[in-house]
């Protein structure tokens, strides 16, 4: 009996031997699962795209490379499409180094007002951050990482990032009271 | 500091549950001509894909199969009837040839005959002697069939051999048959001259 593992197994073997039905396979079965962490880094549908598009030609270009024994299949492409973002990011805006904060305030935020809306709707909000703002909020909000690692993967500062989640926080507060109004 | 705040919590949630936009087969078309030219594969013939070049049969195969398939039946159809009726000649605008001396072949000829002039004529553009095949060997018809420039007459072949050319599109024309003997034979040589002009004599030594 076929296990999805083994199915999995199956894909990946015709994968590393450039099979183009294989290959495809490999990417439907992640598509949705990638789209939702190439959405998080896009301003649009289109740059989602674009982000998709380069991230599985580097995962079916380096498939023979992945290692079981250091970590699952889905957590290896999202890495690779969560940097694939991040340098989306990074190509539209350079990360300068700005006001440096040690503090972040933590403004209030109505969370009904969250919970009230709908995930595409809150999706285009965060999409108005501006770019570097963006890819703070969302690496240290929804991926979970600290300003360390932020720090380490945008080449900035520990400071940089905090200034930026602050502004970040600054920023839909604004906008989630424009909407409640 | 580091600690997540309630809304943002909520956000990551939110989030995880984000409406996917249905492009999974326009990025797959741009991941794919991608990897066409980076990783091109050669795996038409091993795989078992289900794309539109796929299959026993995919269409450019197809086309190359019938245009070998029209060229082979046309060889054919040639070599048949130049082994069956070598006398028959092409099929030729008069009026534009003008008249025209065939000259000797190098090689020589034993049995040379009168020249061969292709005369214009006045009649209508096109004029046939083709005696062609025939189902009803043995007899020979010498009427001439007349027919307009650029219609090439499909000849009535035998029953022993069937040619079909798609490529060839003319009015049925039933060719009468030519008998072998009666077959007129295309002249040899250059009028004027005989054998006993070619032939070497020693010169007779003065000295």
């Amino acid at each position: 009996m076929l296990t999805a593992e083994s199915v999995i197994d199956q894909i990946l073997e015709g994968c590393i031997k450039n099979k183009r039905r294989e290959q495809e396979m490999l990417y439907r079965q992640f598509y949705s699962f990638a789209m939702t962490i190439a959405l998080r880094y896009s301003r649009d549908d289109a740059d989602a795209a674009d982000i998709m598009s380069h991230a599985f030609v580097k995962i079916l270009k380096s498939v023979h490379s992945f290692d079981p024994s250091k970590g699952p299949l889905h957590g290896w492409i999202k890495k690779i499409v969560a940097n694939e973002g991040l340098d989306h990011i990074k190509s539209r805006n350079r990360f300068s180094e700005t006001v440096e904060l040690d503090t972040v305030p933590e403004p209030a935020i109505n969370n009904a007002v969250i919970d009230s809306m709908g995930a595409d709707e809150l999706m285009k909000i965060i999409q108005k951050l501006p770019p570097a703002t963006h890819a703070v909020f969302v690496l240290y909000a929804v991926e979970g990482y600290n300003h360390r690692e932020i720090a380490q993967k945008l080449k900035i500062s520990e400071g940089t990032s905090k200034w930026h989640l602050s502004e970040a926080r600054k920023s839909l507060q604004s906008m989630l009271k424009s909407i409640i109004n | 500091m580091n600690q997540l705040q309630p809304y943002e919590i909520l956000i990551a949630e939110k989030l995880a549950a984000l409406p996917i936009p249905d492009m999974a087969d326009m990025i797959w078309a741009r991941i794919e001509a991608r990897l066409d030219i980076d990783l091109p594969t050669d795996d038409n013939g091993d795989d078992n894909s289900d794309g539109p070049d796929s299959g026993p049969f995919p269409p450019g195969k197809i086309l190359t199969g019938l245009g070998l398939s029209a060229l082979i039946v046309a060889l054919v159809t040639f070599f048949y009837q130049n082994q069956s009726h070598p006398g028959i000649k092409t099929i030729v605008p008069v009026n534009t040839i003008p008249p025209a001396i065939i000259p000797e072949s190098p090689s020589g000829n034993q049995n040379h005959s009168p020249p061969v002039s292709v005369q214009p004529t006045s009649d209508p553009p096109l004029r046939k002697n083709n005696p062609g095949a025939s189902s009803v060997p043995g007899t020979f018809d010498s009427s001439m069939e007349v027919l307009p420039i650029g219609v090439i007459p499909r000849l009535a072949v035998d029953s022993s051999l069937r040619v079909s050319s798609p490529l060839i599109k003319s009015p049925s024309v039933q060719f009468p048959p030519a008998a072998k003997d009666t077959l007129a034979k295309k002249p040899r040589g250059v009028q004027g001259i005989s054998d006993e002009d070619y032939r070497i004599a020693p010169k007779k030594d003065s000295s």
